[in-house]
């Protein structure tokens, strides 16, 4: 350990993801490692029926992900109408048999809305995490096998990272790059990646000192083939879990940008910018304008936050039991 | 404790410094020029544009405009407000007021309602108490803020036929109307805090309850209030700092879009807007301003936490 790391030394749960995890220590993150590989020793089928039967909780969860998913990519392909199309002479309806949901006030039904708005916030919530996860995953293991000068620098640059709070430095990235959905990505991804590249980091120092590791570099294996081949696979697993447990709060992240107007622009909708903006002076008026987009939201992060607590206490044997 | 506090201090200024650096670069990246974007297509003269350029140096190299801008931060110089007009010096001394109120506030209902409600659904795990807790700190999770804030203006909107007042009006002058008006928008954003931090008592409260000092205190008849209070409770704090600190920074930017839901003129709101109006000064200033709080914070967690824990300073 380098002498002027204090506060990454330490595994305290420093990540501010909206689901806490508990502290990390390296040992726990390769225990989570042997539990994944004995899952895929069991069969994808039968771990999956293991976990619904162990974790009801989560597989309702990721059920709920589910429904949200394919209403969201399949609903559209049943909807009458168009993401944008207008009927001012059915403005403002309250729900009924023909929309489901009322219509907001150009007459746009919103359910189909929604379901247009939900492909963004998955689309969003998955890029994200594939993007904080390869980057965190790169600069923490490359810190953490290397060490010394590289592992020194990169933990103060993820110290500076860290030093903003999360939605701030969303908000200024895209204010740097301009709002749209690629964008955006990017600036939830720099806001993780960081808080990623931490945890990994602790695992490969824990992995560099294995004996295989040794034995690799004994026979001459260079650096970058170690931490591609025998570092990284052990870092796959505990990035996971951290990452499922981060989708919520990536999509929380995003509706809030794009409901301070600084990520899907109208008239395309977001489940955020449904929410703000022109529409806003219809709540009064329209109730469940306010209400359906909200809790479309609510319940994809829901559903990702209970599927991510369920994975993360089936992986990492040293949580079963305790709490809950 | 004293080397670790030094070591701690340096290790503060130099992630400082960073943070300079990466407000500072960020805002001068902008892709196209910030005054065509400020000014808007047409209108506006080559020569206007060559002034307006001059008077804010941004015809000067990169690193003497970062160093001016350095020097003049650390002098509180922090110039105009590019759409206002307004000194930034003023629009901090008006506002922060309001952040600062809302931020304790919500701090408040972070502590409070976690440690009663931990506790209890510690005390009385597996009950109702429990389960209702449970369906508490679901709720601060996944319901987004701004989201109830918009729930409960408009409940209350057609309810109770009670608008929130759009005028701030200072506690000094209004104690009673001050705090009806902080008391909705604090509850709305204390609510995940308070989820996160209460899960946590309560799951470090059920460890503690179970060590053998607590038999040992019931059994020599110390009245249950203490045995919980002073004997669990205490050293069940710990982990419970820790995760305070997070909460304290992430309810910044919590406060950020509060502020917008509840029409709320604090430094949010002008974050907000700065970044609307492409006022660039201003966002440069409140980005900084709000990591140095962050940091701040980060810094007096690490000390209640080495002080709790001696282990950590020895390490």
């Amino acid at each position: 350990m380098p002498g002027l790391t204090p506060a990454s030394g330490m595994s305290s749960p420093r990540e501010e993801g909206t689901v806490v995890v508990p502290p990390h220590t390296p040992m726990q993150a390769t225990t989570v490692a042997t539990a994944m590989t004995a899952v895929r020793r069991r069969g994808l089928l039968k771990g999956v029926l293991r976990f619904v039967v162990r974790k009801p909780l989560g597989a309702v969860g990721a059920g709920m992900v589910l429904l949200l998913a394919l209403l969201a990519y399949g609903g559209v392909l049943f909807t009458p109408y168009g993401k944008l199309e207008q009927n001012v002479s059915e403005a403002l309806q309250a729900p009924s048999l023909r929309h489901p949901m009322g219509t907001d006030q150009f007459g746009r039904d919103l359910l189909t809305r929604i379901m247009y708005a939900s492909q963004v916030s998955l689309l969003i919530g998955f890029a994200t995490v594939v993007v904080s996860g390869v980057i965190g995953g790169i600069l923490g293991v490359v810190s953490g096998y290397l060490g010394g000068k590289v592992d020194l620098f990169f933990q103060r640059v993820v110290d500076v990272l860290m030093s903003f709070p999360l939605l701030i430095l969303a908000m200024a990235i895209v204010v740097m790059l301009g709002a749209n959905t690629f964008n955006v990505v990017i600036a939830i991804a720099a806001t993780y990646a960081p808080r990623l590249a931490r945890v990994v980091r602790s695992v490969a120092l824990s992995v560099r000192e294995k004996q295989y590791v040794e034995a690799a570099r004994a026979i001459g294996c260079p650096d970058w083939r170690i931490m591609l081949y025998h570092v990284a696979p052990q870092c796959v697993a505990p990035t996971l879990v951290l990452v499922t447990a981060q989708l919520g709060g990536a999509i929380l992240v995003e509706s809030s940008l794009s409901f301070l107007g600084m990520g899907t622009q109208e008239p395309n909708p977001s489940l955020g910018n449904m929410l703000s903006g022109a529409a806003a002076g219809y709540f009064e008026a329209a109730p469940w304008m306010a209400i359906f987009p909200g809790l479309a939201i609510a319940l994809a992060v829901f559903g990702f936050n209970v599927f991510g607590d369920a994975l993360r206490d089936v992986l990492d044997p040293r949580l079963r039991g305790a709490g809950r | 404790m004293r080397e670790y506090l030094v070591r701690r201090f340096l290790l503060l200024i130099l992630t400082t410094w960073g943070v300079s650096v990466v407000v500072f670069l960020i805002m001068r990246v902008v892709p196209g020029d910030p005054i065509t974007a400020m000014m808007g297509e047409g209108g506006v003269s080559t020569e206007q544009i060559a002034k307006i350029r001059r008077d804010l140096g941004l015809d000067r190299p990169l690193y003497i405009q970062y160093v001016e801008w350095l020097w003049d931060t650390l002098r509180l110089d922090l110039g105009k407000s590019l759409w206002k007009g307004t000194e930034i010096t003023f629009e901090l001394k008006t506002r922060l007021p309001v952040t600062l109120q809302l931020a304790i506030m919500s701090m408040l209902v972070v502590v409070v309602v976690a440690l009663i409600a931990g506790v209890l659904s510690a005390l009385y795990q597996d009950t109702w108490v429990d389960y209702v807790f449970r369906v508490f700190t679901i709720g601060g999770l996944a319901l987004p803020a701004f989201w109830v804030g918009i729930l409960v203006i408009l409940a209350l909107a057609l309810w109770f036929h009670w608008l929130p007042t759009i005028e701030y009006v200072p506690f000094t002058q209004n104690p009673r109307e001050n705090l009806i008006q902080f008391a909705f928008p604090a509850l709305v954003v204390g609510w995940r805090g308070a989820a996160v931090t209460g899960r946590m008592v309560r799951s470090s409260m059920l460890e503690v309850l179970r060590e053998d000092y607590i038999r040992t205190a019931r059994a020599k008849g110390l009245a249950e209030r203490v045995v919980i209070l002073r004997h669990a409770l205490k050293n069940a704090s710990l982990p419970v700092v820790t995760i305070l600190g997070i909460e304290m920074t992430l309810l910044l930017g919590g406060v950020v879009v509060i502020e917008q839901v509840f029409s709320m003129p604090g430094l949010g709101r002008a974050l907000v807007s700065a970044i609307y109006y492409r006022d660039y000064p201003m966002v440069q200033f409140l980005v900084t301003f709000f990591a140095l709080v962050t940091m701040v914070i980060n810094f007096l967690v690490d000390l209640t936490y080495a002080w709790l824990d001696p282990r950590i300073r020895y390490e």
